[in-house]
């Protein structure tokens, strides 16, 4: 499973370089890293407390580098492989804003992570979460299939 | 030579047939709406009525919320092949919202597509789903309704494609496409599967979106919620039944949870018009909610 998903990854971001490759690899482990705490979440792999605050930890520190890894630049525009839209530079505020909502998100999951919840209360505070990462993609990000 | 008066005469006489129907139609069909006997003496729970806002997805299209717009004060943009409409505002402000309306008002909207002023509604208002609502549920939404804090602001008028903004064709769409959907158990005795067809099929109107819709805009009924490659804001809507329905993939605890967080299997996150339903809709509701929208989801999937 875990090797699939890797493989895949590395299709989906074959010819990327520099810069892009840089972003897609930190979302990739961003999402490796949300499927970790849903699956546990889920109870399809076992409730590890511990684990979700190292995911947890893992997304906090890529969301803190969002804003920088979109620079502005030709390569960062126009690379073929990159799923940014253009919006991201014409409507720069509000990417800046999207990227501050969820590191605020994170901030509040890091502190409820901090306590020991349950299942339940961990699947409502990490919706607030998951809420920030659709907002960005929806306007920011190519539509998926 | 000898048939062709004829055939003109049949013409003619279809042409006007036709005309005269068509006006029979739309002047008598918003007369036909009838409300339940009691209806004005039941009272409704204000509590509900706030869960029901959600689970019946009023939220997304009654709010702009991407604009920061006020609660339930009037929606962001719905685009559509037949034109772009604004779900109107719906705080109780008497002269702007529908704080003026009765209870028998309210009934008759959600049931069938008719407002106070006796036009129709265009079917972007899924009334077409609500037809089947619980006359409970629907006081309910109404004592809520009643209780937020009522905005006076207009609605945005639609921009509507010719020549669909002629309201009374839609007696004749009516007549054509809307069935009153019949609210009936699945399966006797199941409870959780029957309430999971209420809310998927008249609450959450679901088949409003992931169904194929011909030319004029009616659903297909005979194979429901098989995807919509036109759906609202021109983005292809995926199938949740048939064999092209990625959803049989999912298990229950994957379907649970993505109506719950957005969160897909693969770690990724909702996106599209199914975002707002998510986390203005579904992530509010109930454990036990969701379980049986996900029971009547993967039944009957081959």
């Amino acid at each position: 499973m875990c090797g699939c998903t890797v493989a895949m990854t590395l299709l989906a971001h074959e010819g990327a370089t520099g810069i892009v490759k840089q972003r897609m690899d930190a979302m990739s482990e961003m999402g490796d890293a949300v499927k970790v705490i849903a699956d546990m979440a889920k109870g399809k792999s076992e409730f590890d407390i511990e684990e979700v605050r190292a995911s947890t930890k893992v997304l906090a520190s890529h969301a803190g580098n969002i804003v920088d890894h979109f620079p502005d630049s030709e390569e960062s525009r126009n690379s073929h492989v990159s799923e940014a839209l253009p919006t991201i530079w014409e409507s720069w505020e509000k990417f800046e804003r999207q990227a501050a909502d969820l590191e605020n998100a994170l901030r509040e999951l890091e502190k409820d992570v901090a306590a020991d919840l349950d299942q339940r209360t961990l699947r409502i505070a990490f919706a607030r979460t998951a809420k920030a990462c659709s907002a960005c993609h929806d306007d920011f990000r190519k539509p998926q299939e | 030579m000898l048939r062709y008066p004829r055939s003109v005469a049949t013409i003619v006489f279809l042409v006007l047939g036709g005309a005269l129907l068509f006006v029979v139609i739309a002047a008598s069909s918003t007369r036909s709406a009838s409300v339940p006997e009691g209806l004005d003496a039941l009272t409704g729970d204000q509590g509900r009525g706030e869960y029901l806002v959600r689970a019946a997805g009023c939220v997304a299209c009654h709010t702009d919320i991407d604009n920061d717009g006020k609660f339930l004060a009037g929606g962001p943009p719905i685009v559509t092949p037949f034109g772009t409409f604004y779900a109107p505002n719906i705080t109780p402000d008497r002269r702007y919202g529908i704080g003026a309306w009765s209870l028998r008002d309210f009934y008759t909207s959600i049931t069938a597509g008719v407002s106070p002023s006796d036009q129709h509604y265009f079917p972007v208002y899924p009334y077409t789903s609500y037809a089947g609502m619980l006359v409970q549920d629907i006081v309910d939404l109404k004592v809520y309704l009643d209780s937020v804090t009522p905005i006076a602001k207009p609605s945005a008028p639609h921009e509507i494609v010719w020549p669909f903004q002629y309201r009374d064709l839609l007696g004749v769409w009516k007549l054509a496409f809307f069935d009153p959907p019949r609210r009936g158990d699945v399966r006797a005795g199941n409870e959780g599967l029957n309430r999971g067809a209420y809310l998927v099929n008249q609450l959450g109107h679901c088949g409003e979106c992931h169904s194929q819709r011909n030319l004029l805009g009616g659903i297909n009924k005979r194979e429901p919620f098989r995807g919509n490659s036109r759906g609202p804001d021109g983005f292809s809507v995926p199938a949740i039944s048939g064999p092209e329905a990625s959803i049989k993939s999912w298990d229950t605890a994957d379907i649970h949870f993505y109506l719950q967080t957005g969160v897909k299997p693969d770690g990724d996150v909702v996106g599209g018009a199914m975002s707002e339903v998510v986390y203005e809709s579904t992530s509010y509701l109930t454990e036990d909610d969701l379980a049986a929208i996900v029971e009547y989801l993967l039944f009957d999937q081959d």
